[in-house]
Order: C-alpha cells, then structure tokens, then sequence
C-alpha cells in the first residue's frame, strides 16, 4: 500500500472495512446525503490500494448497454466497444456506479452476477462470459430520501452488498477536513462548520437539501482566496441551498452572527 | 341585534379613533415592526440557532419561550426607530433559541453563546428609553409540563340557524398558561348566569369561562376588537357548533382531560399511538363508515360550467407529462419506430447475430397499477372563509376539478371525506369507491358540509384498510387538511402529529404512500413533524391546489 496523495480524513473505520471487503471480494454499498465524501472516499481508497478507478454516473437512461459495451457500425463493419463494466471486470480495476438507484431496472440487473460467488459477466451481444480477476471490486452508492421519483433500489439488489453508511462528518473531523482541503485557519473553518451544523437542523423541515462539507470546501477556498468571509458564504453556502427568500434571510442572519 | 344607540356609539368611537390619534400612538406607527411578514424568517432563524426543531408562537405575554416554542409578540413598537425594533424581534428569536437549546431559563447567562450578541445589545438599549432590555423580552418557562397544545376556542357560540353558510374566523392572539374547564356537554346551554354579554366583553380584562346564553347572529367581526382585548386565562369547552370561529393558540397548563367511558361505541374499532407510553391504545377510535348518496347534480352542472378553463388547462398539462413519460421504448408494437432499437438491430444483423424485434416506441396508459384514494378534511375549520372563499367550497372545486381529469388517467381513485368528535364518533363518508364511475359519483362532493374536528390517525387508517383491498401495484393516499390534528378529547399537538406520523409509518410498511397538502401557510410550521420530506406540498393559494395535486399524481406514475 502507497500513501495516495488524494486527502481524505478517517470518520470511522471505513478504510479499514474497505480494504477488507477488497480483500475478501464482497461488493460495498456506500449511503449517505450529496456532498459527504462518498467520491472521494473511493479516490483515496483504490488511490491507496494502487488500482485503476472507474467511476460511472449513472442516470434515468443508462441501460445494460451502455454499461457492458455495444457493437458500432463503421463503414458497413461492426466493432465491438467495451463499456465501463465490461472493461473493469477485463482490467481488475475498482468500478464506482454513482447514484446508482438512477439508472434504469435492466442495467442494475445487469451487475447482478458480479456481485455473488460468480463474479462473471455475461456479454450476450458477443457471447462472452468474463471471470472478475481478484483485484475487481464494485462499489455502489445511493443517496437515500434523495429522489423525488421515488426510486429506491430493490432488495434483491441491496441484499447483495456490504452497506457503509457515511453521515456529515463531526464538528472536529469536518473543521480539520475543511483547513486540511484548503489551508484556512482553524477558527474560520470552525466558524464555517457551525454555520453547517445549524442549517442543518433546517433540513427536517424539508426546505432545503443539506449543506455538504463541499459546500464548506468552496467556502473556505473562497476564503482564502481574499473574499471577504461573509460574502464568501453566501455565495458558497446560502445561495446554493435555496431560492426561498425567507430561508436565504435567515441563512444570512446566521452566517453575520458566526462570521 | 345592535340597537340604534349602539351603532351612533360605535361610529363616533370609530371617527374618534381615526381622527385623534394619540401622540404616542403616533410615534409608536411610525416605528411599528410586525412579526407576521416575517415570521417564517424568524422561524428559520430558531431552527437554526436551537439546531433542533421549535416552534414561534405569537403571544404579547413578556416570556421567552417554553422547551419547544420561541414566544414572540405581535408587534414592537418600543424601540425608537424600525430597524431596532426589528432587531429587537432577531434578538428575542435568537436567545430564545439558544434558550431551548441549552435549556438555560435566564438569557443574560446565555450571552457567552454567541459572541456578537453583547455589542448588538449594547447597541439597543439607548434605543428603548427606560425600557429594560431584559425586562422586555422576558424568562424562559420550562419549569411547568405545559404539554403543547392548539386549540381552537369557540367564542360567540351560537345556535345554527339562520345564515348557515356563513361562519367568520378570526386569528386571534396566541394566549399561554390556560385553564381549561368543560363545559356541559350533553345539556343544551339554558337559562344563563346573565353576567358578561358580549356587548360588554370590551370592558372586561379576563375572560373567566362562563358558559354564555347564545344569540343568533355571526357579530365576530363587529366583536373582533372586543375579542382581542381578552385575556385568556381561563376557557370552556362545549360540543356547540360555532357560528364563528376566533381561532388562537393558546398553551394550557398540564390537565387531563380524558373523558371517562361512556357507553360503548360502535363502528369498527382502530387503534391510536401513545407517544408518552410508546405503544398504541387498541381499539380506541371508532371509525363510523357511511357512504354518501345524496348528490347535488346542479351544483356539479354549475361548477363543471365555472370551472372549465381550469380543467381543460389541467388536462393539457397532464397529457403532455402523460405523453412525454409513458413512452415505453424497445416494443414489439406501437406508432413509432424506436431508432436506438433499430440501429442495434442493423449492428446485429451485421455482427452475424440475431436482431431484436422489439423495435417501436408504444405510448401507455397504463390504468391497473395505480389505487389512490383522496381524503378531505370536513372539520368545522374548513367552513371559514379565507379570501372570500369558504374553505370547504374551495376544496369542494378543487376535487372536482382534480376528480375530473384524474378519471381519465387513473381507474382506482377513491374520494372520501373524514371528521370526528371524539374518539367513539370518528365519520368517514365515502363519497366515491373505488370502482364507482366518475360522472355519478361527482355531484356528491355538493352536498359536503362541514362538521366536527380532524381527527386525522383514525381516518387514515380506515383509508389504508380501504386500499389494501385492492389489488394494485402502487397505493397512495392523498390528505387535504389544514394541517392541525384536534379533537375534542384531547387529541392535539404533540399527541396528534405523533399518531399521525405513526399512522403514515404503518401505512408505509405495508406499501400504501401519503401525501398532504395544505392552502394554509403556516402549515410548515407542523406538517414536516407529521409527513416526510416530498411526502407534502403546501399552497399559497387556493387555485394552485389543483395543479399541485395533479402534479403529485403525475409523479405517482412517473414512479411506476
């Protein structure tokens, strides 16, 4: 194991249950709200176990297809193309489906026999039937009560993974991630993760999303980039979060009493 | 009835009070801050600093708040400029809510908490003349178990006669620290102590809970004034129906007021959740099923006339979503070619494999997979007017207008109504089963009246009993309320919600969604205690009711 130059900060003891899973070949789920470090998480770790990262994005219309590869026509010949599945699992790389709860029902199936004994990948389109070398890992994520579609992922899907819930870090840990991600003094990034801690108790009464420590980061880049810090959260945090001008106020109001 | 001396008193009062205007009075307009503007900021504003859920309950009473609640006056008008009668306002919220959070009952202790706050009071006191700046915004209350309530007191009860459509409501001043004694409920209120009319209320400083001899008339506004000089302390509560309504929150202090058993009731029995004891009563609301048959055909005639426009305006914009969500690509049949399928199909034509035939585009309806069922609020607060709308009507429309559209797309919808007095008496009228055609059902919704609470739990119960009868694949109930749980017997406030919620969790477990919505603003303040996040959507105006309810069930079958 190297030291990976992503900068990522411990909560818990998630390195250690992921280097594990890596070990032991079990695919992990990660949970948690936007903005908490899912991403980052996985940079640091396949950074950290000195393997190649595939991340794929995955929305309403991501199929199986543009997930294990498609024939393209070229002047009158066919070629086969992987996709980002199909070339992880050929690699050994460590496969990242963000948002996966996203994409389309076929292209969750899809991933299905990777995450049991097996570990194969059938390409129908080719006739192909890969065996993951041991170095392949799939990691999930979803982001739960986010979607307004209503959209959960199945049990038969869940069943299949090892869960890591992530939450916003504590106050301490997120102020160190916050002068470790950006070089702000300790007070000024203290200040910013209060502000954070307060909007969001707002978050139960369904107003808003959550301030991701992200937003923070912006904030504090913002910071110490000469704005002035007021205005620097306004910007980063308040503006982001909400259009509703009784919220934006008292957001506001917030940040002038902490900053 | 006013008598002719009456009316001449209270014009030149009226005249007096517009033409001489007391200097103080005066100074005071020029400086006044309401909180109503801006209450919702300061709620936030509470939230935010306690960094747990609290509420703003308007009150003049000089408190600062209780464990949950930010008490916060009307007006201020002492300061001598606006902005610092704004921050007055700011300052109060804020160590209100740091009160609640540490639940430290003296504000100067808390001054520490927040750093900027010493200089901005500094800052205020030359601002207030002699007034005390501590003095001003008051202690906090914790001490007493004062179990949150609403409540609405029924003031000027009257007996229902003549003008029955006609019911005022006035939002009165929130009120804390309240006696409450019951009135006789079953005896119809007879000779009366002669000792305070109406008439005379504006001479009176506290109202002390005497059950009055009623007259005919809805006089609330002309008494409205009279009214909110009231102080509260002491209330009666009677089973009478109001003429009008003088709607205020008020905080009682901790009394029981359970009824004892009266005889059994009938109907079919649920059960209600006890947060307090964390487990539910059995069989303790009894739910009355009825299924409404009169029907008003003019009235639907009328409204389906009055509201035309609204309705064509709907249907257009649910086709185009109906339209631009059901296509279902990769069919064997349909009315357009898919060309993503048609292309694979060529690539695998060319790579020697066999090409799929699956290769058009079918625009569905799919009309099995969706049972709702839309329960209305028929309390006795749905009969007020807001914006020269009785609540009900406004309602009544609506559904009618949703009703009319969603027929075309939705096969199982049910419409039902539900009030209740106390927990033996909880109504469910069934205006339209599930099955029941549209057009014979509709005319129903006319002869709607209001009546009794909104004991929320015991319908939604009974409702998702209705649905899991049926066999679809999704199951939603739709709740129009205006977001207070009460009932007669106690079933308010923290209680209420909690049932709600728990209400809602069960329903959840066993597949069947609830989604609230409200007209009323304030309806933020309780309906994210009671529903989850998206599960609700509150309108500022009745007209977008509609749309908002019609875009919920939208998404509903987006999700199948």
């Amino acid at each position: 194991m190297s030291t990976p130059a992503v900068f990522y900060l411990e909560t818990g003891r998630e390195s250690e249950l992921f280097a594990k899973a890596w070990e032991a070949r079990l695919p992990l789920m990660l949970k948690g709200p936007t903005g908490c470090g899912k991403t980052r998480f996985v940079e640091y770790m396949a950074a950290k176990l000195g393997r190649p990262l595939i991340t794929v994005s995955c929305n309403e219309d991501t199929t199986a297809t543009d997930l294990l590869g498609r024939h393209l026509l070229i002047g009158g010949e066919t070629k086969w193309t992987d996709g980002p599945v199909t070339r992880a699992v050929r690699e050994g790389a460590i496969l990242y489906l963000d948002e996966v709860a996203e994409a389309r029902a076929d292209a969750i199936v899809v991933i299905h026999s990777l995450t049991d004994h097996r570990r194969e990948l059938f390409l129908d389109r080719t006739g192909e039937t890969l065996h993951a070398p041991p170095e392949f890992m799939l990691i999930i994520s979803y982001n739960p009560g986010y979607q307004r579609s209503m959209r959960e992922l199945k049990p038969s899907t869940r069943q299949r993974f090892i869960g890591l819930g992530f939450g916003y870090p504590s106050t301490d840990i997120e102020t160190r991630i916050v002068t470790g991600e950006t070089g702000v003094d300790e007070k000024q990034a203290r200040s910013l993760v209060s502000i954070a801690t307060k909007v969001r108790s707002l978050t139960e009464l369904s107003l808003l999303e959550s301030v991701s420590t992200r937003l923070l980061v912006d904030a504090a880049k913002l910071i110490r980039a000469g704005l002035p810090p007021r205005y620097a959260a306004t910007v980063a945090i308040a503006e982001p979060l909400t259009d509703d001008p009784d919220a934006l106020a008292a957001i506001k109001q917030v940040i002038e009493l902490t900053l | 009835m006013f008598e002719w001396e009456e009316n001449v008193f209270l014009g030149i009062k009226a005249l007096h009070r517009r033409l001489f205007v007391s200097p103080r009075e005066r100074a005071a307009s020029v400086v006044r801050v309401h909180l109503a503007p801006r209450r919702q900021q300061w709620f936030l504003l509470a939230n935010m600093i306690a960094e747990k859920p609290v509420a703003v309950f308007e009150t003049p009473n000089a408190v600062l708040c209780d464990h949950e609640r930010v008490f916060l006056p009307p007006e201020f008008s002492i300061a001598s400029t606006p902005e610092a009668n704004e921050h007055l306002f700011q300052l109060k919220t804020i160590l209100a809510a740091l009160a609640i959070k540490t639940r430290v009952a003296d504000p100067k202790a808390l001054l520490d908490e927040i750093p900027a706050l010493k200089s901005r009071i500094a800052d205020l006191q030359p601002l207030l003349g002699e007034t005390d700046f501590w003095q001003l915004i008051g202690r906090a209350e914790f001490s007493r178990a004062n179990e949150p309530r609403h409540s609405k007191t029924l003031a000027n009860v009257l007996e229902a006669a003549q003008q029955p459509e006609n019911v005022t409501e006035i939002e009165g001043k929130g009120q804390t620290n309240v006696q409450v004694q019951l009135g006789d409920d079953d005896q119809p209120v007879e000779a009366e102590m002669p000792i305070h009319t109406f008439e005379k209320a504006e001479t009176l400083e506290e109202y002390s809970g005497l059950d009055r001899k009623t007259d005919d008339e809805d006089e609330l506004e002309e008494h409205a004034e009279a009214l909110h000089k009231l102080d509260m302390k002491h209330v009666v509560r009677t089973r009478e129906r109001p003429r009008s309504i003088y709607r205020s929150d008020i905080v009682m202090d901790g009394l029981s007021l359970d009824f004892g058993s009266d005889a059994p009731a009938g109907g079919i029995p649920y059960p209600e959740w006890d947060f307090k004891k964390q487990q539910h009563k059995p069989a303790w609301c009894h739910i009355q099923p009825r299924t409404q048959i009169e029907a008003d055909a003019a009235w639907a005639q009328s409204t389906a006339t009055k509201h035309r426009a609204v309705i064509l305006d709907l249907r257009k914009k649910l086709a185009a979503l109906a339209t631009q969500t059901q296509r279902a690509k990769r069919q064997p049949h349909g009315p357009e070619l898919d060309i993503d399928a048609v292309i694979a199909a060529q690539v695998a034509q060319h790579s020697g494999h066999a090409p799929d035939e699956r290769l058009y585009i079918q625009r569905q309806r799919r009309l099995h997979d969706v049972a709702a069922l839309v329960l209305m609020d028929q309390s006795f607060s749905t009969d007020s007017w807001v914006d020269d709308a009785r609540v009900l009507d406004t309602i009544r429309e609506t559904l009618f207008c949703v009703g009319e559209v969603m027929d075309e797309f939705i096969e199982t919808f049910a419409v039902a109504g539900f009030s209740s007095n106390t927990r033996r008496q909880c109504d469910f009228h069934l205006i339209k089963d599930f099955r029941d055609p549209w057009r014979t059902s509709r005319a129903r919704l006319g002869r709607l009246e209001a009546n009794g609470y909104t004991r929320i739990g015991p319908a939604l119960r009974h409702a998702q009993e209705l649905l899991t009868r049926q066999s679809a694949e999704k199951k939603v109930i739709f709740l129009l309320t205006d977001g207070r749980p009460c009932d007669y017997d106690r079933y308010e406030g923290e209680y209420g919600i909690r049932d709600v919620r728990k209400a809602i969790e069960t329903g959840t477990r066993h597949g069947i969604m609830t989604h609230a919505f409200a007209i009323e603003q304030r309806a933020r303040e309780h309906f994210p205690r009671m529903f989850a996040r998206q599960h609700y959507d509150i309108v500022p105006n009745p007209k977008a009711l509609a749309a908002s309810m019609c875009g919920a069930f939208a998404r509903l079958r987006l999700a199948c």
